[in-house]
């Protein structure tokens, strides 16, 4: 058996999931490759239910998680609804992911541990309502830390409290008035320039020295680095992360702050006035992007806000640090006011915009949990490790659902459970089917689980399939040896049935990094012949949909 | 009939030696006096210190008394007031530089961490670049690059020790990261279609980091060693601001006739960092007890 | 081939005690033992794993040519004419432009850096007017008591963590081990030139006086140099509190990661073994339980040198002995950039150097640390 061919797939029912010669390679620790799945084929239709079996470490869940594309196989094609998955990139493979869902094996291990109930499940969620409005935990922490300042503010004095809206007035006017004389554009600059050089300075040491070295580069650098991030942040980058957006945002404003005093020198007149321009605008930019991200929430309204508060709150801290000790306290009181009044604005805005996801999800939320059969009221707000492994496998598939999917892949969900929870959790994957009108994959090692949950099976060996076709047949009439010797290895509770008289799967899995030659299972196989070495076994079709890759299965005439 | 004793221990002694679940008492004395240590150091413009800088002649190298609690200096200052004085800058430099260091330590271990492969790879050289340079050397050649005025020097102080503090922080996080990146829920997050960032931020972040909080604790202590080490060559703040480094210094003629000028800064340094270290310990111990504490 | 592959872990110890121990009879110049001691290191990882071995040593390179770089900028960065500082401040604008030219100080950045490596390696690190020397004497003057300071303090680290770390390890819980981790993480919180003035105080200038009760001794010597040529007594004596203070935070961090490791391991299996066979004690914990518990231990040794350089540094400023760190803070406070530069370079590269090398002899020891490393 080495599982070649793609005899068993059927393109003529149009199957809504359909792997063909998937190939999947790790590094190993030693550095060599290690093959897990070697050309495997297999698809689904839709409404059905597909069981993969196989021992520890024949690829089953490898496949699984190729699949999903997490990681990427490595050749191989892998078709949802005739989209194919492979060629999709990380952006289009995540819009994607919401009709593929997955269910795992370790329960507890996969919900976050300090999440409750009800943000586990409305996670899914959240996810994609945030992709309009951005991320809306902003508003805890803008509120938690306005309030911190207000505290301490209100703690020194209550005057304070009411400068502070006058500060934040005069601060503005100032600027705007003093904008324009250049002189005092200098001074703001220079004051700017010693923080901003040490937040680029480690980064860019080298670069700036060459930048200030040929002063026309350093202008060049200037531009791109103030240009770059705002069009990652407003995602015309493709798949930066926002995080990177962020971080490479900060990096270059600081750079270009610095580079911009560098070269201030060595231009005169119109190139004085371009640059200053030039970062007026960028700085101007931000304001307003922040100021709509106020109106009305959204993910590049809400980096540029992050940036800005950063900026601001940063300037303030270096300030306050470099004065001397009465006036210190005095300014950081005021400022500390200021910072509450601003934050506490922000917090406002998205708390309202965050209450009202939260209220659009709830009703979902209760309506799946009590759909696998967990009680609502009293489990939302509880943690993970309060619930048993039966339990925290039905949260598991709830969040799997919320999402209303169409295909569930479940890598093993029953083997960490205990036997007489695994019969529930089976039952309810049947009903969720029939209620959500799904289509399963299903991987186990224990064939006896698979039997009665899957429309059809496909075993596997070594990263290839051996067998596939509908249980019944499967079960009654094993066609591949090893499928043989997995039927006959379940046990019967039968007390006159002798199971010392089946036969045994002899020796260990070979290694997955020398395979044998020819059919992979020789080794172990008790009706092995010369062929089997030399030519690797190609799926054939037994019966009406049942299908082995074996030179010599059961039904052919070799002596036994 | 033989009597056996036998001593069954249902849980091992933790770092310290102790067996409880309680935090300790040593763990509370630390808390306090840092509280206090704090809450002056801030207050000390309101609270009734003398002025730092004021000679009180006639009272030079004189030990602990009634009015000076713990002495004076070299020429007649107030050593009680110069320490509380030289707390506010060892404590500015330590707490802001470790949470600089600790927002950009943490971005970078929290990627490498997370996305692994080439990534981690780059990431990881970034990181072990400020480790190559000896940690000292670094900072002459910065506070030399600069030869600023007083109050940059401040500045400086802060980014420089930042700077050496990335690479730790960075590592730590990124190993965090790692392991709990293996854990399934990050899959399942990444494959409801959370954007990288958002499992970073919302799934591994917030396991992360309770044992990042206990780590940043000692290395806020050992950036008050470091900025008393360079006070103490002459290197930090300029006088008359007080720092501890140079109060240690300045008191080292004396060190025969006037040792406490020499030991009051030191003592203070001491037990801040020694709390410090033992917050850091003892919280390590409780979010994660199988990490290795250095 | 294959016989030294086995026994490589036994081999490189052993070449690199006798390395040593021929460099403490013959006294050959000191490079030249660095060397041997480099070469031994990097035989052993090659013939463990060469890929491996041969990355880390080419990788070298790169990290070297940065650090020259960054040193480079650095010193030239530095605001001031060093002509003007040279000359005095009665100097006339033509003797400084002339001084300048003279110096090459005049020319563009990469010029003057090019110059510079082509000279550092040939060994030429410059000369500095102001002490009228070769940098290059200057430093192999000075890195003798710096070496002999920083290699001192190891050896009294490792003496001192060791047997508290067993013991400690081995007492876990009772009052003794709270005792003596209690003590070490003390010792972690005392900076080392706090810890210097402190014995300086109670070991050299007769301590404190409090309510007339003297606490103190008079017994070692509170600062200066004594090369071993005038004597090794003498000269021991000098070093000792110097050691001392700077030994005595690094054996508090390794006291504490072997002991958590001894924990670890006297919890194994293998432990009640040699119990229940009826070895003694002491028998169990030197010859079979320190081997494996030391893994970490040895890791960090090898990372420990940055911060003994550092601690060194210090340390020979409180106690005015002429090694590297008094040589560029003169060189600092005189302005001396040219000094201070090489200096600077010499020290960041024995760091780079030693720690690669430490490297390569942990691979030679252990593969398996390879892995630890990568991971650390």
């Amino acid at each position: 058996m080495a599982g070649s061919g793609n005899l068993h797939l059927r393109e003529q029912e149009n199957p809504l999931l359909r792997v063909e010669d998937l190939v999947v390679d790790f590094l190993s620790a030693g550095g060599e490759t290690v093959q897990a799945v070697s050309g495997f084929s297999i698809d689904v239709l839709e409404g059905e239910t597909l069981g993969l079996v196989g021992e520890s470490g024949c690829g089953k869940s490898t496949t699984a998680r190729a699949i999903i594309q997490s990681p990427k196989p490595t050749a191989g094609s892998i078709q949802l609804n005739g989209v194919e998955l492979t060629e999709l990139d990380n952006e289009e493979m995540r819009r994607t992911r919401p009709i593929l869902q997955m269910i795992f094996q370790d329960p507890i291990s996969s919900l976050n541990p300090r999440r409750n109930i009800r943000d586990v499940v409305a996670e899914p969620l959240y996810v994609w309502w945030e992709e309009e409005t951005g991320p809306l935990a902003i508003a805890s922490w803008f509120e938690k830390t306005g309030n911190l300042f207000q505290t301490i503010a209100s703690k020194f004095s209550r005057p304070v409290r009411i400068l502070a809206p006058l500060a934040w007035l005069s601060l503005i006017l100032w600027f705007v008035s003093e904008a324009s004389d250049e002189r005092s554009l200098e001074a703001w600059l220079s004051w700017l320039k010693t923080p901003a050089q040490f937040i680029g300075f480690p980064v860019l040491f080298i670069l700036a020295a060459m930048a200030a070295a040929l002063s026309l580069v350093g202008a060049m650098w200037l531009v791109i680095a103030a240009i770059l991030p705002f069009g990652v942040i407003s995602g015309k980058f493709g798949s930066v992360t926002n995080t990177a957006g962020i971080a490479g945002l900060l990096v270059s404003l600081s750079a270009a702050v610095f580079l911009l005093y560098r070269t201030w020198s060595s231009l005169g007149g119109v190139a004085h006035w371009l640059l200053s321009g030039i970062l007026l605008s960028a700085v101007g930019s931000l304001a307003v992007w922040s100021l709509r991200a106020l109106r009305e929430p959204s993910r590049a309204g809400s980096s540029a806000l992050a940036v800005l508060v950063f900026m601001v709150f940063a300037i303030q801290v270096f300030y306050i640090v470099g004065l001397d000790g009465n006036t210190k306290l005095a300014v950081f009181s005021l400022s500390a006011a200021m910072d509450g009044i601003l934050f506490r604005l922000i917090a406002r805005r998205y708390k309202a915009a965050r209450e009202h996801m939260r209220k659009r999800a709830e009703p979902e939320v209760k309506r799946v949990l009590e759909a696998v059969g967990m009680e609502a009221e009293g489990s939302l707000e509880r943690k993970p490790h309060e619930f048993s492994g039966g339990q925290a496998q039905r949260i598991s598939i709830a969040r799997a659902l919320i999402l209303n999917p169409k295909v569930v892949i479940c890598d093993e969900p029953v083997s960490a459970l205990d036997v007489s929870v695994q019969a529930q959790i089976l039952n309810l994957l049947e009903d969720m089917k029939a209620a959500y009108g799904l289509t399963l994959v299903f991987i186990a090692h224990d064939l006896a689980v698979v039997k009665n949950i899957s429309d059809r099976v496909a075993v596997m060996y070594l990263g290839k399939i051996c067998e596939v076709g509908p249980p019944d047949l499967l079960y009654s009439a094993p066609q591949h040896p090893y499928t043989r010797l997995l039927i006959d290895a379940i046990p019967r509770p039968d007390p006159e049935f002798d199971q010392r008289n089946v036969g045994r799967i002899q020796g260990e899995l070979p290694s997955p990094l020398a395979p044998p030659s020819g059919c992979r299972f020789r080794t172990r196989c008790p009706n092995v012949q010369a062929k089997c070495s030399t030519d690797e076994p190609k799926m054939k079709e037994v019966t009406s949909g049942h299908y082995v890759a074996c030179h010599y299965p059961a039904d052919s005439d070799v002596d036994q | 009939m033989i009597k056996l004793k036998i001593r069954i221990r249902t849980k091992e002694p933790d770092e310290t030696g102790r067996t409880d679940n309680s935090l300790g008492l040593m763990f509370w004395a630390a808390v306090s006096f840092l509280a206090v240590l704090i809450f002056c150091a801030i207050f000390a413009d309101v609270l009734p210190f003398k002025n730092p800088n004021q000679t009180f002649k006639g009272f030079n190298k004189n030990g602990p008394s009634g009015s000076f609690l713990l002495g004076n200096d070299g020429v007649g200052r107030d050593i009680l007031s110069r320490v509380i004085y030289g707390a506010q800058t060892s404590l500015v430099i330590a707490v802001v530089g470790t949470c600089i260091a600790l927002i950009i330590g943490g971005s970078i271990g929290l990627a490498a961490g997370y996305y692994r492969g080439k990534v981690d790879r780059l990431l990881t050289v970034m990181l072990n670049t400020t480790l190559i340079i000896p940690p000292l050397i670094l900072f002459i050649s910065l506070i030399l690059f600069l030869d600023p005025e007083a109050e940059r020097r401040m500045f400086i102080l802060i980014f420089t020790f930042a700077l050496l503090s990335i690479a730790p922080i960075g590592r730590v996080v990124r190993a965090n990261t790692m392991a709990w990146s293996e854990r399934e829920f990050v899959l399942a997050a990444q494959t409801i279609g959370a954007r990288n960032g958002r499992v970073m931020f919302r799934e591994i972040l917030p396991n992360v980091a309770p044992s990042l909080i206990s780590y940043s604790l000692i290395v806020m202590a050992t950036l008050i060693i470091v900025e008393g080490a360079v006070a103490f060559l002459g290197l930090s703040v300029p006088s008359p601001t007080p720092t501890w480094g140079d109060m240690i210094n300045k008191g080292r003629p004396h060190l025969d006739v006037a040792p406490h000028i020499t030991l009051m800064p030191a003592l203070s340094m001491f037990l801040t960092v020694l709390s410090l270290n033992f917050i850091g310990d003892k919280l390590q111990e409780k979010f994660e007890p199988k990490a290795s504490v250095l | 081939m294959k016989f030294l592959k086995r026994n490589i872990g036994r081999i490189v110890p052993t070449a690199l005690v006798s390395v040593i121990f021929f460099a403490w009879f013959a006294r050959p110049p000191f490079s030249w033992t660095f060397g041997l001691l480099m070469l031994v290191g990097a035989f052993g990882a090659l013939v463990t794993d060469a890929r491996y071995a041969s990355r880390r040593i080419f990788s070298l390179i790169p990290v070297l040519l940065i650090v020259s770089f960054v040193v480079f900028s650095l010193m030239s960065s530095l605001p001031g004419d060093p002509a003007l500082t040279i000359l005095g401040a009665g100097a006339t604008a033509e003797s400084i432009a002339q001084l300048n030219q003279e110096l090459g100080f005049d020319q563009p950045f990469f010029n003057r850096y090019g110059n510079w490596m082509g000279d550092v390696i040939v060994g030429d690190l410059g000369t500095s007017r102001i002490l009228r020397e070769d940098v290059a004497d200057g430093i192999s003057r000075s890195i003798t008591p710096t070496l002999q300071l920083m290699a001192y303090s190891l050896i009294l680290a490792v003496l001192i963590a060791v047997p508290a770390g067993m013991y400690s390890g081995y007492k876990n819980g009772t009052r003794q081990d709270r005792v003596i981790s209690y003590t070490m993480l003390g010792f972690l919180a005392i900076p080392n030139f706090v810890l210097a003035l402190v014995l300086v105080l109670f070991l050299a200038v007769g301590g404190v006086t409090i309510f007339g009760i003297d606490i103190g001794f008079r017994w070692l010597p509170a600062a200066r140099y004594v090369p071993i040529g005038a004597g090794w007594s003498d000269h021991l004596r000098h070093m000792l509190l110097p050691s001392l203070s700077l030994a005595m935070g690094q054996a508090a961090v390794f006291m504490r990661l072997l002991r958590s490791d001894m924990i670890g391991t006297l919890r194994l299996p293998f432990i009640d073994l040699a119990r229940s066979k009826g070895l003694k004690t002491g028998k169990i914990l030197f010859r079979h339980a320190l081997r494996p518990s030391s893994f970490t231990l040895i890791t960090v040794m090898g990372l420990s040198v940055g911060a003994l350089i550092g601690g060194a540094l210090i340390t020979e400023y409180v106690f005015t002995l002429p090694g590297v760190g008094s040589y560029i803070f003169t060189g600092i406070f005189k302005r001396d950039f040219v000094a201070v530069q090489g200096a600077v370079l010499v020290i960041s590269t024995l760091f780079v150097v030693v720690l690669t090398f430490s490297d390569l002899v942990y691979l030679a020891l252990d593969p398996r640390l390879k892995h630890q490393s990568k991971a650390a």
